[in-house]
């Protein structure tokens, strides 16, 4: 996969954390890819690393204590992590945007949300305070809120509104990235299909590429082109829809679908992976699913373990990945 | 690194309603004794208590003796921090006067957390005409300022050590009152829920039992904190003409009557202050440790 | 929301009028014959029963509070001083600007130098304005006010004769009280602030800001300050309170003639209708401007608003008090108390000093 014909590339991000005298080694090594208009799921459970990974493409990460330590992020041939911050600022907001995990507090308090909305317009363009407010209406009708709505603050709306909102602030420019970290995570079920259904037809409307971060394999299977499978700060199985889902290889991914309840199964109890994530103060050598993993073997527990091609769009850091 | 199972189920215990009281406070003060600035107001803290008990080997001179002969005199070798103006070795009368100052912090800060906890379980237990009517006066005490209940009520009882301590302690009490009130309150509504198990008899002494430990570690910080405010205080009612007045040797009163003599003998208004503003410093450093000890989540 | 303002006045007028009664009755106990000390020990005594019953203390308790009320609400007449003949209101009148000039004055110092400070060490969190920030205010809490008030005396009226110390004539007089107050002032609010900032500063809603591609400078100002700012306004408010009313020690200290060194003076004279009429001129003032800081923290926080407006409608219960938990769960002032201050008045523990918001405790009653 070149990196110039792929729109968005990562190459070995890592990042870490300083909490005191800890050092949090949040991720570790992460290449990733997304063509034009695909969707790519990023898949794992909370604190693999995921917010951290679209942290940094959008380079909104709170920098004193975190630092990318190393990495390219390529966004249509162009290393983004090298560009300066007044480069970013005009590429925040207008071509790659982020929609945030929590709708509870991811809008000022203090602010309508028209007005939030506007602030983006005005930001990125030379409209005029009443066009502003104008395009901000506008966009509250496109995700389905009322636009005499526009002076009311968040404490009004409930999550599912309030993340419809955050949706039109990060839609406004129509970005060619829509970064979705777990957009409906905080949300009841019905909701979640009426928000991932909004994002859904924006997309194909528009044609935008989207990384939706999710720990739920069904929203995965309902919305996604690609995905990858993170844990520890690493993406352990990257792939099509139909590889993962067909052909999951890593013991890891493996594991995470066996553990889906299924009642055709008719089985009594759950399995759990067992055990648990390691501590990321404390990466360890080799493999960091090793204690884990049903399949390990001594080889497994050091040295870094290489990407293991299983077909040209499937590969899986693993040596002895399920076949 | 290997991991536990989790077991499900394991955590389903039903939790006392107590909280873990021995828990609570061997991890606060595991939490306080690493914290270094925090340690450093206790040793002072305690650094003042102790000299001015050891005060007697301190100093050769007692704190009543007057020396006729070296009125005012200032700083020097014989009286390392002169004499005051009936000739009394003024280093001997601060070092005593610790005993005063910081009895009078420490006295009033606790009776006002005592009044505060009686009246607030009273509001509290009783509910109905009892707690508005102590509700409103608790409204009402805070519209006057603090300094003005303790000087209307050392108007009343006059002035003095002791009715200086009283006049303090009740200036201060609302804030305890209310929060003990609020804990009754929420205990008194787990109690009802159940019902079945509660013998009302023996809620007196049930909600004795459960406000205490809930209630005291948001108290121990205001009496710690209290106890500085209390000296200061004392000293401000002294500078009126109320408060605690000479010959007792009280830092606050011997700062006030250091006033006269400004001008002349500065040294008179520099020791007090310095001892009271020590003690001050060591108990806020400490009370500031004390805090992000008991509830780190507000640490910054 | 008028309602809810409307409702909020009526309980303040009737606190007002409880404190007037709690310190009528207080002093009401204050030993020796206000008769014998006006006309002196060596009086005969059939001059002071004369003169007890001009004063109408012969009559029962309540009926000297029933004229005591009457006349103080109804007539604005609080007396007449013992000592002076004078009426205690035309003092008050001429002097309660002056203190609330001093104590206005005192927090617009402590608002401009401290919040900034806070702010300042918030952002720079770690940094050494953070360290200098925390290391030294510690230290300015714990000066007592009035030895620091002494001490500038020394320094700079008396060794260097710049300042005046004492009296109202010029500007200058001014200077030292301020100074003396706000000190303290300033480290307690740049603490409060920082605090409150810190609060904000991790706050989702800033890392949308800054997803938007919003510069850091407009983000502090647009949305990190409104947001820390709110509660702010509350210590300001109380600091306030605490400046006018506990005051009378530093006006004492430069003999400035407002309301404290009245009263003061009063003390010392025994001339007890004065130190009432002033302790309830000042508890009224304190308790309305404790109104005044809770509707403007409702103000600035659009939830609060609307809370105060909905407890409005609830069927009066006579509590007055916005029965609502913080909405974010932290108490009004950032997360910190304020340390010990070496304002005299401070005794109270800050959350006295906010009538709205009580802890969620007081959910639970009827």
């Amino acid at each position: 996969m070149d990196k110039t014909d792929m729109f968005l590339s990562v190459r070995d991000l890592t990042v870490e954390y300083t909490s005191g005298d800890d050092v949090i080694y949040a991720v570790n090594g992460v290449s990733l890819d997304l063509q034009r208009g695909k969707t790519l799921g990023l898949v794992g459970e909370t604190g693999a690393g995921k917010t951290t990974v679209a942290k940094s493409i959008l380079r909104v990460l709170p920098m004193p204590p975190a630092r990318i330590k190393s990495g390219e992020i390529f966004l249509d041939g162009e290393d983004i992590l090298q560009k300066k911050e007044e480069h970013m600022l005009d590429i925040r907001g207008q071509k790659i945007s982020m929609i945030f995990q929590d709708p509870m507090t991811a809008l000022n308090p203090t602010m309508t949300v028209g007005d939030q909305i506007a602030e983006v317009v005005l930001l990125h363009s030379d409209a005029t305070k009443q066009e502003a407010r104008e395009k901000a209406m506008r966009m509250l009708k496109h995700v389905g809120i009322m636009e005499d709505r526009y002076n009311n603050y968040p404490y009004q709306f409930s999550g599912g509104m309030k993340q419809r909102v955050i949706i039109a602030m990060a839609l406004v420019f129509k970005p060619e990235l829509l970064l979705a970290d777990e957009p409906t995570t905080a949300l009841d079920v019905t909701i979640q299909a009426q928000i991932l259904e909004v994002i859904r037809d924006y997309k194909e409307k528009h044609g935008t590429s989207m990384i939706l971060i999710t720990h739920d394999l069904g929203i995965v299977a309902e919305n996604c082109d690609t995905v990858a499978v993170i844990y520890a700060g690493q993406i352990v199985e990257l792939g099509s829809r139909e590889d993962i889902f067909d052909h999951p290889s890593h013991p890891y991914t493996i594991g995470l679908f066996r553990s889906l309840p299924s009642f055709a199964a008719g089985e009594a109890r759950l399995h759990p992976i067992e055990g648990a994530p390691p501590d990321p103060r404390k990466i360890p050598e080799g493999c960091s699913f090793y204690p884990r993993c049903p399949r390990a073997t001594e080889a497994c527990q050091s040295g870094k373990i290489p990407n293991a091609e299983m077909s040209p769009t499937h590969v899986c850091r693993c040596l002895n990945p399920e076949v | 690194m290997i991991t536990q199972k989790t077991r499900p189920g394991a955590s389903t215990v039903a939790l006392a309603r107590r909280p873990k009281k021995e828990g609570m406070w061997k991890r606060t003060f595991k939490r306080l004794s690493k914290d270094k600035v925090a340690m450093i107001g206790l040793i002072g803290v305690l650094l003042m208590i102790l000299i001015s008990i050891l005060a007697p080997y301190i100093t050769k001179y007692s704190p009543e003796e007057m020396i006729l002969t070296e009125i005012n005199s200032s700083p020097s070798w014989a009286h390392p921090m002169g004499t005051d103006a009936l000739g009394r070795d003024y280093m001997s009368r601060l070092l005593y006067g610790g005993r005063f100052s910081i009895g009078l912090g420490v006295s009033s800060s606790l009776l006002s957390i005592l009044i505060g906890i009686v009246i607030g379980s009273i509001a509290g237990y009783f509910g109905g005409w009892v707690d508005n009517t102590v509700m409103r006066l608790c409204d009402i005490i805070q519209a006057i300022p603090g300094v003005m209940i303790s000087i209307i009520i050392s108007l009343v009882l006059g002035t003095g050590y002791f009715v200086t301590i009283v006049a303090l302690a009740i200036g201060g009490c609302s804030h305890v009152i209310r929060m003990t009130r609020a804990q009754v309150l929420s205990v008194r509504k787990s109690e009802y829920l159940d019902a079945a198990k509660t013998v009302n008899c023996g809620s007196g002494r049930i909600m004795f039992k459960h406000i205490l430990p809930n209630v005291m570690s948001p108290m121990l910080l205001d009496f710690t904190m209290r106890i500085a405010n209390m000296i200061q205080f004392s000293a401000g009612l002294s500078v009126i003409g109320l408060g605690v007045q000479q010959p007792t040797p009280e830092w606050g009163a011997m700062l006030s009557a250091g006033r006269n003599y400004i001008m002349t003998y500065p040294h008179l208004v520099i020791f007090p202050g310095l001892f009271i503003f020590a003690i001050s410093f060591f108990i806020n450093l400490f009370g500031d440790g004390l805090r992000d000890a008991l509830d780190p989540k507000l640490k910054k | 929301m008028v309602r809810y303002i409307l409702r909020r006045l009526l309980l303040t007028a009737i606190v007002i009028l409880g404190a007037a009664v709690v310190i009528f009755t207080v002093m009401y106990f204050v030993p020796g014959d206000p008769a014998e000390i006006l006309l002196g020990v060596t009086a005969a005594p059939e001059d002071i029963a004369a003169k007890r019953e001009a004063l109408g203390l012969d009559e029962p308790f309540f009926v000297q509070l029933g004229s005591f009320m009457y006349n103080a609400f109804i007539k604005f007449d609080l007396g007449t001083s013992w000592a002076r003949g004078t009426s205690v209101m035309s003092g008050l009148i001429e002097r309660l600007p002056r203190t609330f000039m001093l104590g206005l004055l005192t927090v617009l110092v402590t608002v401009v130098v401290g919040i900034p400070i806070g702010v300042n060490a918030a952002i720079h969190r770690g940094g050494w304005q953070d360290r200098v920030l925390m290391v030294s205010s510690m230290f300015f809490i714990s000066v007592p006010e009035f030895w620091l008030a002494l001490m500038l005396i020394i320094v700079f009226s008396l060794n260097l004769g710049l300042l005046p110390s004492f009296g109202i004539e010029s500007w200058k007089c001014y200077i030292l009280p301020v100074v003396s107050g706000a000190i303290a002032g300033i480290a307690n609010l740049a603490r409060q602030t920082r605090s409150s900032v810190l609060e904000v500063v991790r706050a989702d809603y800033i890392t949308t800001a800054r997803a938007k591609g919003m510069k850091e400078r407009p983000i502090i100002y647009k949305h990190m300050l409104p947001n820390a700012l709110i509660p702010v306004i509350t210590v300001t408010g109380s600091f306030f309170a605490r400046c006018v009313g506990g005051a009378i020690v530093i006006e004492k200290i430069f003999s400035f003639p407002g309301v404290g060194l009245y009263m003061s003076d009063a003390i010392t004279a025994r001339d007890y209708p004065i130190v009432r009429g002033c302790v309830v001129i000042l508890a009224a003032f304190t308790a309305l401007l404790m109104l005044v800081v809770d509707l403007a923290y409702g103000f600035a926080e659009p939830q609060i608003k609307a809370q105060y407006a909905k407890s409005a409608k609830r069927k009066g219960n006579g509590r007055g008090r916005g029965r609502h938990t913080h909405p974010r769960g932290r108490s009004p002032h950032g997360g910190e108390r304020p340390l010990v201050g070496a304002r005299v008045g401070d005794d109270q523990a800050p959350e006295d000093e906010q009538p709205g918001h009580e802890s969620q405790g007081e959910e639970g009653d009827q």
